[in-house]
């Protein structure tokens, strides 16, 4: 009977433990410097990692930055975004740029450099899994 | 060795020129090597090959304005170190919006899917060789001006429109006044799918091959007037599990002598993506010329080809290809020889 019991208990437990883990997941974070708005659709935001648009609409170019493949954010960011692996995402952008149809994204392994970069380019847009140490100003908020 | 010592100069100034001012201009460098072992009749060869050496330069030099250059390094059995520099692609790129760009320059036509989307990359190449009409038939590149649409509305239209050099022309001259024109159109109505169709035009006051043309390795006797206009469309299809490219082609020269010759190609490849690294793949490729053709000697040919893709990442791959081909020279339609092949080609990018 306390067999049972304890087996409830630890089931309930687990429950309990996915069921927070959902709640609180990590969701992407979003960062800009000058893209002329302050939340984003995440329809939009996958247009612009697809290399559909050039401009935002205050004409500024767009400066798309990206998780390096030796970033601990890839998986999640390309995930996410994509839905595809990091091999995926690599290949499809080396692609569209020896295509001439896209210019070069800018990778960065380190979730610091990609923040001052976005910090220093008018137009750049970043994406990170953890909003630790990015300044106020530069978070856009997604809407689903 | 003139050439040779200031294609190196030109590449050390530009390297040194990204130090001096931090600019934002990116090298990358495309290539293979290959093995071959091939068979006609009873003769059979082995050998290794170092193919094509592919410096991709891209800078953006203004908010509107971009550059890409491709210059290839290549065999080239007339030179005295048998290797010699050309420049594919370079080419100034004005964005007037989101949608819309006119590119000026050194440029890949808008004419099927391959030579559009994968030019000399072996990287990208989804088998060991391009389609046989890329040799024979189709018009590679042109100089000139190009008004460029595409990612326009749900289906995400786009369009070519390229007025440049013809045929016969060099990177630095065309002997008479009339371009050639090429017209592309495709649309991508899901992701890893396109459908494309475009048409090109060209009369060639002589008929000779130039440096803008795949048509060089073959040579006409005939050196008078023609012109030559080239139809063609493409299904591609790049999807997580399956791969599919059908290239169709219809090409026609008209010439006094001999009137109206049609010329039919066709591509066709599938892959399956077994998983994130292995996929077997099938090809077929047929080219059928008129005997009334002036263009070209080309050949009547028909190759099957299988082959596997092994995908380290996306910057290392490794292929191997068996095929047959047979093709006839100069329309002799009866005298095909079957050639057989093993391949293998290791290529990179990075």
């Amino acid at each position: 009977m306390d067999f049972k019991k304890n087996i409830i208990q630890i089931l309930g437990i687990l429950v309990f433990v996915i069921f927070s883990a959902g709640v609180m997941g990590q969701s992407l974070v979003v960062i800009g410097n000058e893209i002329g708005m302050k939340e984003m659709k995440s329809s939009y935001l996958k247009e612009v990692y697809q290399a559909k648009y050039t401009f935002w609409s205050n004409k500024k170019n767009i400066q798309v930055a990206l998780p390096g493949t030796q970033s601990q954010d890839a998986v999640f960011v390309y995930n996410t975004v994509y839905g595809k692996s990091i091999k995926e995402v690599q290949k499809f952008w080396l692609s569209i740029v020896f295509q001439g149809r896209s210019k070069s994204p800018n990778f960065f392994d380190n979730p610091k450099e990609m923040i001052e970069f976005v910090q220093r380019t008018p137009g750049a847009i970043g994406l990170l899994k953890s909003d630790d140490g990015v300044p106020k100003n530069l978070l856009i908020k997604l809407i689903p | 060795m003139k050439k040779h010592t200031l294609f190196t100069c030109f590449f050390s100034l530009v390297t040194f020129g990204i130090w001096a001012q931090n600019s934002k201009v990116k090298f990358q460098l495309f290539g293979h090597i290959q093995y071959n072992l091939d068979q006609i009749n009873t003769e059979r060869n082995s050998y290794f090959s170092t193919g094509e050496q592919d410096l991709f330069v891209t800078s953006q030099i203004h908010e509107r304005i971009t550059f890409l250059g491709e210059t290839v390094v290549k065999y080239d059995a007339a030179t005295s170190a048998k290797f010699a520099p050309s420049i594919e692609r370079a080419q100034i790129k004005f964005d007037l919006n989101n949608h819309h760009s006119i590119i000026f320059g050194k440029m890949h036509t808008p004419l099927n899917y391959w030579n559009d989307v994968f030019h000399h990359g072996r990287l990208f190449f989804p088998t060991i060789d391009r389609p046989n009409a890329l040799n024979t038939l189709v018009p590679l590149h042109t100089l000139g001006i190009r008004m460029q649409g595409q990612n326009m509305g749900d289906l995400n239209f786009g369009y070519d429109v390229v007025v440049g050099n013809g045929i016969s022309s060099t990177d630095v001259y065309d002997a008479n006044t009339n371009k050639a024109v090429a017209v592309g159109m495709h649309i991508k109505p899901m992701e890893g799918v396109r459908l494309s169709t475009s048409y090109y035009n060209d009369y060639l006051p002589t008929n000779k091959p130039g440096v803008h043309s795949g048509h060089s390795g073959i040579v006409s006797a005939y050196k008078g007037a023609l012109n030559f206009e080239m139809y063609s469309a493409s299904v591609a299809a790049f999807m997580s599990k399956w791969e599919f490219l059908n290239e169709f082609g219809y090409n026609t020269t008209t010439t006094d002598s001999l009137g109206v010759a049609h010329n039919l190609t066709n591509f066709t490849y599938l892959g399956v993506r077994v998983n994130d690294n292995v996929t077997p793949y099938y090809v077929i490729d047929l080219t059928n010329m008129s005997d009334k053709d002036l263009h070209t000697t080309a050949t009547d040919a028909y190759k099957m080809a299988v082959g596997c893709r092994y995908e380290f990442n996306e910057r290392c791959i490794v292929k191997a290809q068996i095929e047959q081909f047979r093709s006839g020279m100069g329309h002799q339609h009866e005298s095909h020889v079957p050639r057989y092949d093993f391949k293998f080609q290791l290529a990179y990018g990075f």
